[in-house]
Order: C-alpha cells, then structure tokens, then sequence
C-alpha cells in the first residue's frame, strides 16, 4: 500500500501538464466559461485526452522528447481549431525515490482562430504548481 | 597533514596582532578547535546514497570572537530502474561566530553562539539512463535520454547559531541550527544538483539544517 502511494505521489509531482483556460469577453471583462462539450487529441494521435466532456479548463500533456508539439481541439462536435506550443524543457531531479521531472517553459504558440479568437501567456513556466498558464479567449456566439 | 600543520601556523601568524590576554579579563586564554560533524555519517547510514564529510577549525582571535572554517566532501550515487544519477563536489564555509556566555571560571570553555557564514559549493554531476514519462505521446516508446556530466557552483549565506559543551577535558560536542540563502549559483538549464555540498537540497532557495559535531580544543 505505501508503494502504491508511493508511485501515485511520483506520478503527481513527474507530470506537469500545460493547464488552459476558457474565457469569453463581455462588456470588456473575461469571464470564465465553461465549454459544454470538447474533445482534445494529440496532432497524429488517435488517442483522446479529452472525448466529448465539459471543461473550463484543459489539462494538456507536453511531449518529453520534442521541443514542440499540437493539439487538435473540437467544440460541440463541430469547430475545429489547432494549436501547437514550442517549449524547452529542463529535467529536474525530485526526489530519490521519484526521480526525474520534466518543466517546461513556453517560449511560442500558434492557434486556429475558428473559436478561439485570442490568447493570452499567464505563466511561461510549466512545473510542479497548479496554476492556468494560458488563457484562450472564445468567440461569444459560439460558445453560448 | 603537513600541509594542515603550516595552513594552521599562517592563519595564527595572521592574526597573532589581534589576539592575546585580555587586560581586564585573564579568562581569556588563546585556543583553536578542530572538530569534525557527526550528523551526516549518521544519515548516510540510513541513506547510503548521500554520502558527506565535514571537518571545521576555529579559533578565538578576540574575547568571545571565533574566527571559522569549515569545508567538507560530497558524494551521491542513486541508481534506480529509471535513472542513475551521480554527484562528486566539495565545499567551504568562512565566517564568524560570537559567544554570548560570560566566562566566569578559566576552565569553562562552554559557548553559546551565533554567527554568519558565506559559503561555496562545487560539484560535478550526470544523469544517465533517465526515462521520463507524459503518460500519453511516447506511451509505447519511453523517451531515455542523458545529462552528461557537468559542474554546478552554488554560492550561499548562512545564519547559524548553537552551543558548544565540554564534555571531557577540552572535547566538546555540539549542536548547530543554520538559515541557508542561495545568493548566486551557475545558471544550468539542464539539470540542478539534487543536493548542494555543505547546503541542502539542490533546488531550494533556503534550507535549514541541523548539525551535531564533536570538537577538541587546543590552548596554547
């Protein structure tokens, strides 16, 4: 039992994920929104991160072995947008019994702008906190 | 040792002008300590991985003044099924402490002190063999990769304070408590040290630590 929790503290601390959040601008101030129905998948991934669920933020593994990577995301089954992150990565050493951790810092993004009209970088810093680093900003039609 | 021997004339040589025989206090009598820590050996015990020596000298330049170095030796081996890592350094600390007890009988050496130290931390280390997971772009192929060996200098100031007990005829044993600050380190995007030399854990701006030592005095 304290192996498993053990492993599930690694797993914690190891994966650090790029966290993004949904917003719609109204009367000149953002709101957070939550998306009704989303799917997220890695570009020529055939697995989904995200299938058909609702969020007002998303959770986003970076790939370990590349400076970059992409993100297909699908709202409501039919706006389509990619985005793709370009990062450096540094590995950190956790603890003995973890071992290594990937951080990241965003150093570039590029978007569709199909729903997502804009963005913007809250934290270039991807580690071991729970914070939102980027915020996508929606257009309001389509996201009532 | 020889070399130990001459070092420890210098630095008496040096500051033979500041000390000597208080007029109005002829309890104070001229001394260096040489000490060793005790509390790493014992940690290594239960974490054979981290291994850390670290020997100290003193000496009482002025009433309730002590003039202090202490340097050490730092070795780390992990070797774990998705990473080996290894860390070979060395490390000083200077500074000052300050006694706060009153001497009231010549043959009590016994201290209560604070003091400030700056330290300096050099180590060589690598990584070899580290598989890092995302959980879900190279689930089939963990990506491995390595970080070849590289030096990491951290420079650091420390606030300690502790107390010095003669146990036997000029042996002490001691405690310390110390307030570590990085003040500068090599900028190393690859990879931080896991633990800093004479510091503590590689990627904390502050530590604290805590140290038991054994001493011997030498009055002359």
């Amino acid at each position: 039992m304290l192996q498993s929790c053990q492993e599930d503290l690694c797993e914690d601390v190891a994966y650090n994920p790029l966290r993004i959040g949904f917003y719609i601008t109204e009367n000149f101030e953002d709101q957070s929104v939550i998306v009704e129905n989303i799917s997220v998948k890695g570009l020529n991934q055939s697995e989904f991160i995200y299938d058909n669920e609702q969020a007002g933020m998303i959770e986003l593994p970076l790939d370990v072995s590349r400076d970059e990577c992409g993100f297909e995301l699908v709202f409501y089954n039919e706006i389509r947008d990619t985005i793709k992150i370009e990062y450096s990565r540094n590995l950190t050493i956790i603890s003995v019994e973890c071992g290594f951790a990937t951080f990241f810092e965003i150093t570039d993004i590029y978007i569709t702008n199909n729903l997502i009209e804009s963005y913007s970088i809250k934290e270039y810093n991807i580690t071991d906190t729970n914070e939102e680093h980027i915020s996508f900003y929606l257009l309001n039609d389509a996201a009532d | 040792m020889k070399n130990i021997l001459v070092f420890i004339c210098l630095m008496m040589l040096l500051i033979n002008p500041f000390i000597g025989y208080s007029e109005d206090n002829n309890l104070f009598q001229r001394s260096i300590r040489v000490g060793g820590e005790v509390s790493y050996p014992i940690r290594s015990v239960f974490m054979p991985e981290i291994v850390q020596y670290e020997g100290s000298f003193d000496i009482e330049f002025s009433k309730n003044w002590f003039a202090k170095v202490e340097a050490g030796i730092l070795n780390v081996n992990i070797d774990r099924q998705d990473y080996d890592y290894y860390s070979d350094g060395w490390f000083y600390r200077i500074g000052f402490d300050y006694n706060l007890l009153e001497r009231e009988d010549f043959r009590n050496n016994d201290i209560l002190y604070f003091g400030i130290r700056y330290g300096y931390s050099n180590q060589a280390h690598g990584a070899n063999n580290i598989i890092v997971w995302d959980g879900y772009w190279n689930k089939e192929d963990p990506y491995t990769t390595s970080i070849e060996k590289n030096y990491f200098a951290t420079h650091w100031s420390e606030l300690v304070g502790g107390l010095k007990t003669e146990l036997y005829r000029n042996l002490f044993i001691g405690w310390s408590l110390r307030l570590r600050f990085v003040v500068f380190e090599t900028d190393d995007s690859l990879l931080k040290p896991y633990v800093v030399g004479g510091y503590g854990k590689g990627d904390d701006r502050v530590t604290v630590d805590f140290n038991y030592s054994i001493f011997y005095r030498i009055p002359f």
